[in-house]
């Protein structure tokens, strides 16, 4: 609890000189959730790929202590290494619940696939882990063998949810979660993602560009503009008392509903 | 016992979007609070009560001076304090009793009430005891208790975030017009507990517009001038 999880120092991919990712330093805490701000083309979800690996940056450090305390960089880790992180320690919520799941096997299947990913072999472990993970995210047990193809897109998001938290990781990164949905429907899946974030005390990273999920959810914030972070801070300190102009100028265009 | 330590704390809000404009609101206020006394910010409209309330619970950032907690824990510098020192103050230390209940969708009354012991690690049974309490004292009737209080009356959301924010015996209860839009009964309500707050120790600091409240409540009054730019 006394160090970061993850420590990134100057950690850049450029696309063009002021476009992508560049020289971002951030450290994430055990339990903690971290929000990503800025608007579309800010590199906030560059920043996320490359903090999961799913990118490799130019240059820059990015530091992982894994369950047993070692550090790991993952800038100089094997591809075959870091798939095997990506499923015991990482889990990585898709804005496009098709990207994060198989759509044509089970639901059952899919939250299963990823307990076999770490060596369960039990079919009737999995069966009764999968029924309880779907019950966890709101989902009747009962469509256990329904195919997430024909699912909402509510549903296709919790689902994704419980196929990424089943194997308890310890780094959760969403990349705008609840960016294609409903707001009544994006009201229970955040009501969701807080409490079992709450409950299992697992670190997140969100990057979002809608401020009510960042306060909802996160407990400190960075705000990116251009590729670089501008402005970082708690939450609600950040939201109500915005120093850099741009900042100022996204609070300034939330809707104030009441 | 000192509790807060306000020193040379200036603010001045920058409007980057309006021109540039700055709106000076403190100028190098210094005072401190000690356990056991209810200290009021008292002051016309716009000379700062309310941003300096703010700062004292890290939710502004002060521009320069310093604001020190002394918490059971050791003492921190709000002004230069990391977030994690902020919001394990926030856990433990500092409460905030505002006007406005910040309403998270789907969560009931009940929940809202019991996070704060909760997070602290309270045992179950405790948490259940001290929530019925609360919530029968500040007469939410039971009828509420389950539900979210998106749809609750003004008085009824603040009355649930006064429970929220008093369920936990902070050392330290920042207070800011605890009282207002509540009728005459709750009111009496609220301002027992804040009595019952300093008796046990708390360290109070509050904004009152209610004069006979400012009078029963208060022990001192620290006098806050609006600012002028020059």
């Amino acid at each position: 609890m006394d160090k970061p999880i993850l420590t990134a120092r100057e950690v850049t991919r450029a696309y063009t000189p002021d476009q992508g990712c560049l020289g971002v330093s951030l450290d994430v805490w055990p339990g903690e959730v971290l929000g990503i701000v800025g608007e579309s083309g800010s590199g906030k979800s560059t920043l996320l790929r490359l903090l999961s690996g799913q990118e490799s940056a130019d240059s820059g450090s990015i530091l992982f202590l894994d369950r047993a305390g070692t550090p790991i960089e993952l800038t100089e880790t094997p591809e075959s290494a870091l798939r095997y992180l990506g499923r015991t320690e990482f889990g990585i919520i898709h804005q496009n619940p098709r990207d994060g799941l198989r759509l044509r096997i089970s639901a059952g299947g899919n939250i299963g696939e990823r307990l076999m990913g770490v060596g369960n072999r039990h079919y009737g472990d999995i069966r009764a882990i999968a029924e309880s993970w779907l019950t966890e995210v709101e989902i009747d047990p009962a469509r256990i063998d329904g195919k997430p193809l024909h699912f909402s897109g509510g549903m296709q998001q919790r689902l994704q949810i419980a196929r990424n938290l089943v194997t308890n990781p310890r780094l959760v990164f969403m990349d705008e979660p609840t960016g294609g949905l409903d707001v009544s429907v994006q009201a229970k899946l955040l009501d969701t993602l807080k409490r079992l974030v709450h409950d299992l005390g697992i670190a997140v990273i969100i990057v979002t560009h809608d401020m009510g999920v960042a306060r909802l959810l996160a407990d400190r914030l960075l705000v990116m503009k251009q590729g670089r972070v501008i402005e970082s801070g708690l939450t609600d300190q950040v939201l109500d008392d915005p120093h850099a102009a741009y900042t100022q100028q996204l609070v300034a265009s939330i809707l104030q509903v009441n | 016992m000192r509790r807060i330590t306000v020193e040379q704390v200036s603010k001045t809000f920058v409007l980057h979007n309006q021109g540039g404009v700055r709106l000076p609101v403190l100028d190098q206020v210094s005072f401190q609070v000690d356990a056991g006394e209810c200290v009021v910010l008292y002051g016309p409209s716009g000379c700062g009560k309310s941003s300096l309330l703010k700062m004292l619970f890290g939710n502004y950032l002060a521009d320069g001076g310093s604001i020190r907690i002394h918490a059971d824990q050791g003492e921190t510098d709000l002004v230069a304090a990391h977030p994690h020192q902020v919001l394990e103050l926030r856990r433990h230390t500092l409460g905030f009793v505002s006007q406005f209940l910040r309403v998270i969708p789907r969560v009931s009354t009940w929940d809202l009430v019991a996070e704060p012991l909760s997070r602290q690690g309270v045992e179950a049974d405790e948490i259940n005891s001290r929530v019925e309490q609360m919530l029968r004292r500040l007469n939410l009737p039971e009828s509420l208790w389950s539900l979210a209080p998106a749809t609750f009356s003004g008085g009824e959301q603040q009355r649930v975030n006064i429970a929220r924010s008093m369920i936990v015996d902070y050392p330290i209860l920042l207070l800011d017009e605890p009282t207002a839009s509540l009728d005459a009964a709750n009111r009496d309500v609220v301002a027992a507990l804040i009595q019952e707050a300093r008796d046990r120790g708390a360290a109070l600091v509050g904004i009152f517009h209610d004069d006979a409240l400012r009078t029963r409540l208060a022990d001192r009054l620290i006098h806050l001038e609006a600012v002028s730019e020059f």
